[in-house]
């Protein structure tokens, strides 16, 4: 498989703390990568690097083979989706202002924009003529979510990224917005990375999984491989600790 | 970009407006401007100063009530008064920082420095007084200041003649008395005389109270007081015939005919104009002044005139506002750019809101060098800056910055943020700001009629000159009304706003 993306020797400092050190990471096309870890990691400073609201120190982020840039991170980021924690919709925008507001801002008529307003609300299982204008606090926390992911694909994009995308749902509505992400992940052929700080999450969403600690990866791998052959006493503590939290309630 | 052409245009096509005032006021030679200082004396010999010179042919514009010594000298100076009515002692002793106050000669000789003149005195000297019942100077035969020797009496001196070293430490000492002083405000002096509470006040000799409450002028023998003659401050260039028809006045005025005057105006309820028509007719000055030795009737509310007051006042609100609008809420998005210099710009702002309102207005004078409504308005802009760019930057500031990450994360470029996120976001705040600027406007124009920019302190400030109550409502209700409409519809575009985000 082509790789869509590359971080080559990428670090970073923030206030002169060193948060992201000596990084390097694959994610070849479709495939879908959890960055994992606890807060304080540095897994969504990585994600900025991706998507070039932070810019690497040292070393080199590649996207489809181009290095990212100042000068090229804004369009680079209107190529790739993006969705957040909370969906990050904007309160004062209808649900059709916010998921074409870039389409809009790259000179789409009204007509391509309620075209397509209609199948990426379909995707996400919404309805177009109940939901497109009304304004996000109308709407349950899940709806939300589902808008903020029908704005991600709304340009059709390949790569997806992905901030602790399911953080603020309760556990009935999570579920039933991450199947339907699986769902349109392979429907779309997405490339996607995804932070998140639950091991469960990641088993289930994820095609391998990267564990970060202190701005480096401890192990990356799958499922499996972290189950039954992790590579330092920290992920093996970190998955037990996981695993026995849920024993103990089971 | 749009925008900023449409800031930068707007911008340059408000200020030639100052520039066009300009020409209005200054450039046409047969109109001369008249002014008054805010009490009702000085309204009147402006009124029969203004008819005089309108009688001879002159165009005259009339801006009366400036709001005190500095703001009538300074625009005098400067060109935006042509004549006022000054006095002698004030000259000297306020203005040129003399001792004491100096004869006219030279007075003049030192005010030709300012390019000024002050011409033949009317005749009366409007100074301190000593003012006691009649039937008790009858009673007692008192004519002098010196009679009071050896009188135990109490005195409802005001504080002012109290503390000033030309007032009662100098009086006291000069003619050896011995009064139970009682500091009073002035106002309340006549009231203690009435009722009995004290015998003694310090008066101005030409008050129309002193002949409502029927009080005796005790002569000042040794000639303690500076004398404060009445006299037309004119510019040097102002035009021979202007001053020839002026110089009608000049001895004409008694202190007995000034008191009389007074009264009628202040306590009699006639208009200045009306005042001064009566005395100009009585003796002459002017013919073919239909009707005007009869005592001319109260004057009542004239509405069409509050109408016009209103529509200026307006204008003084929203101008300011709307400028002050264009200014600060770039600034205050531009703040949010650099934080660090967010605190000594607003506070710098803040500091121009702490300047007294008088205070700016003649700092304002002297920049423009002439009064009325660019000077007012000009303060009135420099008073909305700081809540409008305060509200600006923490408007801006307090969106969240999830949002703001959002935005960043969807790919919105900086420019697209701040008009499509950062701004609506913050509407509601800087509606905010907009209503308290305006809302303080209201309140603030009602000064601008200290310098003659007209609006609803007119009525205000004539009201006070006069001690009418009725007048000064003429403005305040209005005034008040204003301010409340205008916070309540403002408030409601608020609440419409931020009911959207």
């Amino acid at each position: 498989m082509p790789i869509a993306i590359e971080l080559v020797r990428v670090s970073k400092k923030l206030g002169g703390q060193p948060v992201v050190k000596n990084l390097d990471l694959k994610v070849p096309l479709q495939h879908s990568l959890c960055l994992l870890g606890e807060s304080g990691c540095g897994k969504t400073t990585t994600l900025r690097l991706i998507n070039g609201l932070l810019l690497a120190d040292e070393g080199q982020v590649l996207v489809e083979g181009q290095p990212v840039s100042a000068a090229n991170a804004t369009m680079l980021r209107r190529s790739m989706g993006y969705s957040q924690q909370g969906s990050g919709l904007f309160p004062h925008l209808t649900v059709m202002d916010n998921i074409s507001l870039i389409a809009r801002k790259k000179g789409w008529s009204g007509e391509e924009i309620r075209q397509r307003s209609r199948e990426v609300l379909d995707m996400v299982q919404l309805d177009f003529k109940e939901v497109s204008t009304k304004r996000p606090r109308q709407l349950s926390g899940g709806q939300r979510q589902r808008v903020g992911i029908a704005r991600a694909l709304f340009l059709k994009p390949k790569i997806m990224l992905m901030d602790e995308p399911f953080g603020a749902l309760d556990p009935l509505t999570r579920k039933d917005v991450q199947d339907l992400f699986l769902q349109l992940r392979k429907q779309q052929s997405l490339t996607t990375v995804m932070v998140t700080h639950d091991l469960l999450e990641a088993f289930k969403m994820a095609d391998s999984i990267a564990l970060m600690q202190g701005g480096a990866v401890e192990q990356i791998g799958s499922k499996e491989d972290f189950m039954n052959s992790p590579a330092s006493e920290y992920v093996e503590r970190f998955v037990s600790s996981h695993l026995e939290a849920l024993r103990e309630l089971a | 970009m749009n925008w900023l052409k449409v800031l930068a245009s707007t911008l340059i096509l408000s200020f030639p407006l100052f520039g066009t005032h300009q020409a209005e006021t200054s450039t046409s030679e047969t109109t001369l401007t008249v002014g008054s200082k805010r009490f009702t004396e000085s309204y009147i010999l402006a009124e029969m100063m203004a008819q005089l010179l309108e009688a001879e042919g002159f165009r005259v514009q009339r801006r009366l009530g400036l709001g005190g010594t500095m703001i009538a000298f300074e625009a005098l100076r400067s060109g935006g008064l042509d004549l006022y009515p000054e006095y002698t002692g004030t000259l000297s002793i306020n203005i040129l920082r003399a001792e004491s106050d100096l004869p006219l000669e030279e007075l003049n000789q030192r005010l030709s420095d300012y390019e000024l003149e002050l011409l033949e005195p009317f005749g009366f000297n409007n100074t301190y007084a000593i003012a006691v019942p009649r039937k008790l100077a009858e009673q007692e035969e008192l004519e002098t200041i010196a009679d009071l020797q050896g009188l135990r009496w109490t005195a409802a001196f005001s504080h002012e003649f109290v503390e000033r070293q030309d007032g009662w430490p100098g009086l006291r000492d000069l003619y050896e008395l011995d009064l139970n002083i009682r500091p009073t405000e002035q106002a309340l002096g006549y009231q203690a005389l009435e009722s009995g509470a004290a015998q003694v006040m310090d008066a101005y000799s030409t008050d129309a109270s002193l002949k409502q409450f029927d009080l005796t002028v005790l002569k000042d023998n040794e000639s303690y007081f500076p004398k404060y003659l009445a006299g037309a401050l004119v510019r040097k260039d102002l035009p021979a015939r202007a001053k020839q028809a002026l110089s009608q006045l000049s001895g004409r005025i008694d202190e007995n005919q000034m008191r009389e005057l007074n009264t009628m105006a202040a306590i009699e309820g006639l208009n200045f104009a009306q005042t001064a028509a009566y005395f100009l007719a009585k003796h002459d000055l002017v013919t073919s002044l239909d009707g005007a030795l009869e005592r001319p009737q109260r004057s009542q509310v004239n509405y069409q005139e509050l109408l016009r007051l209103t529509g200026q006042h307006l204008v003084l609100t929203f101008f300011p506002v709307f400028l002050a609008c264009l200014f600060a809420i770039p600034l205050g998005i531009a703040l949010t750019r650099k934080p660090r210099l967010a605190p000594p710009v607003i506070t710098l702002t803040g500091l121009l809101q702490t300047i007294p309102s008088l205070a700016l207005l003649v700092l304002m004078i002297w920049y423009y060098d002439r009064i009325g409504v660019v000077p007012a308005m000009t303060a009135l802009f420099l008073y909305s800056l700081l809540p409008i760019l305060r509200n600006t930057y923490a408007g801006i500031k307090n969106v969240d910055p999830n949002l703001i990450e959002s935005a960043k994360g969807i790919g919105l470029y900086n420019r697209e943020i701040l008009w499509h996120v950062e701004i609506p976001l913050a509407m509601p705040i800087i509606v905010s700001g907009i209503r308290t600027a305006t809302v303080i406007n209201v309140g603030m124009a009602t000064i601008a009629a200290f310098i003659g920019a007209g609006g609803l302190g007119e009525p205000i400030v004539t009201g006070l000159a006069l001690n009418d109550t009725r007048i000064i409502l003429q403005g305040a209700i209005p005034a008040a009304l204003l301010a409340i409409v205008l916070e309540f519809v403002l408030e409601r575009v608020e609440r419409w706003l931020s009911h959207r985000t």
